[in-house]
C-alpha cells in the first residue's frame, strides 16, 4: 500500500470510537476499514502491529469480494443499513416539509434571484432551523441503553443488525461457526504473509508445514476463542501439521452460505493432497464443489453471486470487475500469500479510517465520504452527545452571525458613557 | 509498541512496575485496583448489532498511551497519602480512596476518558472524606498545589459528567439537597 493512496482526501476529524483491544476492524458492508491508530506510525511501518492488523482487515475485504458468503453477508448488513437510513430520511420529510421545501425552493433558485434577494443569508437561516429541529428529533427518539447516534435517527437498526451479527457466530454442524472460519482464516494468511516477507517465501512449506504452523500459533497467542477455535478443530483431525491446507479450505467453504459447516469436511478431501499442491487440489475441488447438506446452499464466488445479480449494491462492483478483467483465481488470491504484494490496484478498493486522517483506495472523494458517513452508522462511531453539541455550535454561530448583522444594522446612538473620559489603553 | 501479557496477575506485575516513584505497599494496592478495572471493562458485554470483522486481543495489553495514565494514577495515589499523612490519618484508612481512584481512573482511561491529576486527587478526597461542603476539601485538594482554592469549583463541576467515548455520561460527584459534595460510583 504505497502512501499516494492516503493523499487527497480530507473528511475532517473522524471520531475516535474503538476500544484499546480492538486493533482494527472491517465493515463489509461499505468497505471500509478501521485501524485503531495513526497513520504516521503505519505508513513509517514503525507499527508492525498495525501493518499486521491493516492486512488482516484486507484479507476480510478480499474474503467479501472472492467469496459468495462475504458478499451475500455484505450485501445483508448494507441492505439493512439503507432500508433504515432510507426510512429516516421519510421521517425527517414528515418532520420538516415546511423547511425542507423551502430549502430545494432556494437552491434551484437562479443565480440572479440569488443575489437580488440575498438567498445565501435566507439559506443559513433554513440551515439552521433545520439543524434545530433535527436536533429535538434526535434528544426525543434517544435510546435509553445506546448513546449512539445512530440508535436515535435509525430505529431498530442494531436490532435487525444483531440477527446477523448472531447468525456469523451461531454454531454449525461440526461446531465451528461461521465466523471461526472467517476470523481465524484472516489471523493464518496474516501470519503467513508476515512469515514469508520476514524469512523469506521457503517458510510456508518447510518440514512440511510445521514451521508455518508455528508462526500462525504465535499469531493467534494474543488472540480469543473466535480468532483460535479454526486452527485448533482443524488440527484435531489430523497428526500432520494442517496449514498448508487450512486457507485453501476456508477459501472453498466461504463459497457455501455457512462456512462453518462446509470447512472441516472440505479440509479432510483437501488432506489426501501432499501439502506443496494443496492450492492445486483446492484450484481442482473448486470446479466441482460437493454438496454439503449441513453448510446450506453452495453460493459460489462473489462473482458469481455478483453476475447473478443477488447483489443490489454497487459497493464491490469496482473490485468484483477487477477480478473478472485480471481473470484471478479466487482460491489463490485467499490462498497465497506471496501473490498479496501484487494484487491489482482497483481489487482493494476501499476506504481506510486511521484515527488522524481517512484514505481512499481507488475512490473519488465524494463516494469515499459517503461510505464512510454510512459505515460510522453502522459502528456507532458518532455519539448522540456529539451531534448534539455539534447541533448546539453550529446554532450559536449562526445566532451570532445575526446578532453581529443587527448591530451592524442598528442607527448610530450616543454611547451611554458618553461624558467620561475613555479608558486608558 | 505495545505490551502484551498472559493473564491478570501479569498485568497486574506489569502496572505495578510502571507506577513510578510509589512505595511498594502503595504499589501493589494500586496495581491490584487497576487490574480490577481492566476486569471490569473487559466485562461488559458489547452492545447488540456489531456486525464489524473486529481484531481484538484477547490477553492484556499495555499499550504505550497508557504508561502515562499508569504515571498519574500513582502520583495521585501518592499525593493523597501525602495529604492524608499531613491531616493525621493512617494509611490503611486512605486505602479504600486509593483503590476507588485506580479503579475509576484505569476504568475511565479505558471508556475513552481521561481524568487530570485534579479531579483524582478531589474524587480521592471525596471518597475518603464522604460527603462535604466545598470548603472542607478546599485546604486537603490544595496540598502540594494540586488543586488551587480558586480551581476547586470548576474541578468539581467537571466531575458532574463525564463522557466516555461511547457518548455515556458518568457522574463522579454531585451535591446532595444540603450542598455538599459526595462521590457517586461508575
Amino acid at each position: 500500500m504505497s502512501a499516494a493512496i492516503l493523499d487527497g482526501l480530507s473528511l475532517g476529524p473522524q471520531p475516535r470510537f474503538l476500544p484499546p483491544d480492538i486493533l482494527a476492524q472491517y465493515e463489509a458492508a461499505f468497505g471500509v476499514l478501521v485501524v485503531n491508530g495513526d497513520s504516521d506510525a503505519f505508513m513509517a511501518g514503525s507499527a508492525r502491529e498495525l501493518i499486521e492488523a491493516v492486512n488482516h482487515e484486507t484479507y476480510h475485504h478480499l474474503q467479501t469480494i472472492c467469496t459468495g458468503f462475504g458478499l451475500t453477508r455484505a450485501e445483508a448488513i448494507r441492505a439493512t443499513v439503507i432500508e433504515r437510513v432510507n426510512k429516516a430520511g421519510w421521517q425527517d420529510i414528515r418532520d420538516n416539509p415546511g423547511w425542507l421545501a423551502a430549502q430545494a425552493v432556494l437552491s434551484w433558485a437562479p443565480g440572479f434571484v440569488r443575489r437580488r434577494f440575498d438567498f445565501a443569508r435566507l439559506e443559513r437561516l433554513v440551515q439552521a432551523m433545520l439543524t434545530h429541529n433535527r436536533r429535538l428529533a434526535v434528544a426525543g427518539r434517544a435510546a435509553a441503553d445506546d448513546p449512539s447516534l445512530a440508535a436515535a435517527v435509525l430505529p431498530g437498526l442494531f436490532a435487525a443488525l444483531d440477527g446477523i451479527r448472531a447468525d456469523l457466530w451461531a454454531p454449525r454442524a461440526g461446531g465451528l461457526a461461521d465466523g471461526h472460519v472467517v476470523e481465524g482464516a484472516a489471523v493464518a494468511f496474516t501470519a503467513a504473509v508476515t512469515a514469508a516477507a520476514l524469512e523469506g517465501p521457503e517458510v510456508l512449506l518447510a518440514e512440511d508445514g510445521a514451521v508455518l504452523q508455528a508462526h500462525i500459533a504465535a499469531a493467534l497467542d494474543p488472540l480469543g476463542e473466535d480468532y483460535t477455535a479454526l486452527l485448533a478443530a482443524a488440527q484435531a483431525r489430523s497428526v500432520v501439521p494442517v496449514a498448508p491446507w487450512l486457507l485453501p479450505a476456508a477459501a472453498l467453504a466461504m463459497r457455501y452460505a455457512h462456512p462453518g459447516a462446509a470447512m472441516l469436511p472440505l479440509l479432510d478431501r483437501l488432506r489426501a493432497a501432499p501439502a506443496a499442491d494443496a492450492l492445486a487440489a483446492a484450484q481442482a475441488l473448486a470446479g466441482a464443489l460437493p454438496a454439503l447438506p449441513d453448510a446450506g446452499r453452495c453460493l459460489g464466488t462473489a462473482r458469481e453471486v455478483w453476475m447473478r445479480g443477488e447483489t443490489a449494491a454497487q459497493v464491490h462492483d469496482q473490485p468484483l470487475a477487477a477480478l473478472e478483467e485480471a481473470g484471478l483465481d479466487e482460491v489463490a488470491v485467499l490462498s497465497d500469500p506471496l501473490a498479496f504484494g501484487t494484487l491489482p490496484g482497483p481489487l482493494l478498493t476501499s476506504v481506510i479510517r486511521f484515527n488522524d486522517r481517512v484514505g481512499a483506495i481507488g475512490l473519488e472523494a465524494g463516494e469515499a465520504a459517503a461510505r464512510v458517513a454510512c459505515a460510522n452508522l453502522a459502528l456507532r462511531a458518532q455519539t448522540r452527545r456529539r451531534f448534539e453539541r455539534e447541533s448546539d455550535q453550529a446554532m450559536a454561530r449562526w445566532a451570532q452571525g445575526v446578532l453581529h448583522r443587527l448591530v451592524a444594522m442598528a442607527p448610530e446612538t450616543a454611547p451611554s458613557n458618553a461624558g467620561q473620559s475613555p479608558p486608558a489603553p | 509498541m505495545a505490551i502484551t501479557l498472559n493473564d491478570a496477575a501479569a498485568f497486574q506485575a506489569a502496572i505495578a512496575d510502571r507506577l513510578g516513584d510509589v512505595p511498594a505497599d502503595v504499589a501493589s494496592v494500586l496495581a491490584a485496583a487497576v487490574a480490577a478495572g481492566e476486569d471490569e471493562v473487559r466485562a461488559t458485554p458489547a452492545l447488540p448489532g456489531q456486525t464489524a470483522l473486529n481484531l481484538r486481543i484477547g490477553r492484556y495489553v499495555i499499550r504505550d498511551e497508557d504508561l502515562p495514565v499508569v504515571e498519574t494514577i500513582g502520583s495521585a495515589a501518592a499525593g493523597l497519602a501525602t495529604v492524608a499523612a499531613s491531616a493525621g490519618i493512617a494509611w490503611p484508612a486512605i486505602v479504600p480512596a486509593i483503590t476507588a481512584i485506580a479503579t475509576l481512573g484505569w476504568t475511565l482511561w479505558r471508556k475513552g476518558a481521561l481524568l487530570t491529576p485534579r479531579q483524582l486527587r478531589v474524587v480521592g478526597l471525596l471518597r475518603n472524606l464522604g460527603p462535604c461542603p466545598a470548603a472542607t476539601l478546599a485546604p486537603l485538594a490544595a496540598v502540594d498545589g494540586v488543586v488551587p482554592e480558586d480551581a476547586l469549583d470548576a474541578v468539581l463541576q467537571s466531575l458532574k459528567e463525564v463522557e466516555t467515548r461511547d457518548g455515556n455520561l458518568t457522574a463522579l460527584a454531585a451535591t446532595d439537597a444540603q450542598g455538599f459534595w459526595r462521590a457517586r460510583g461508575v
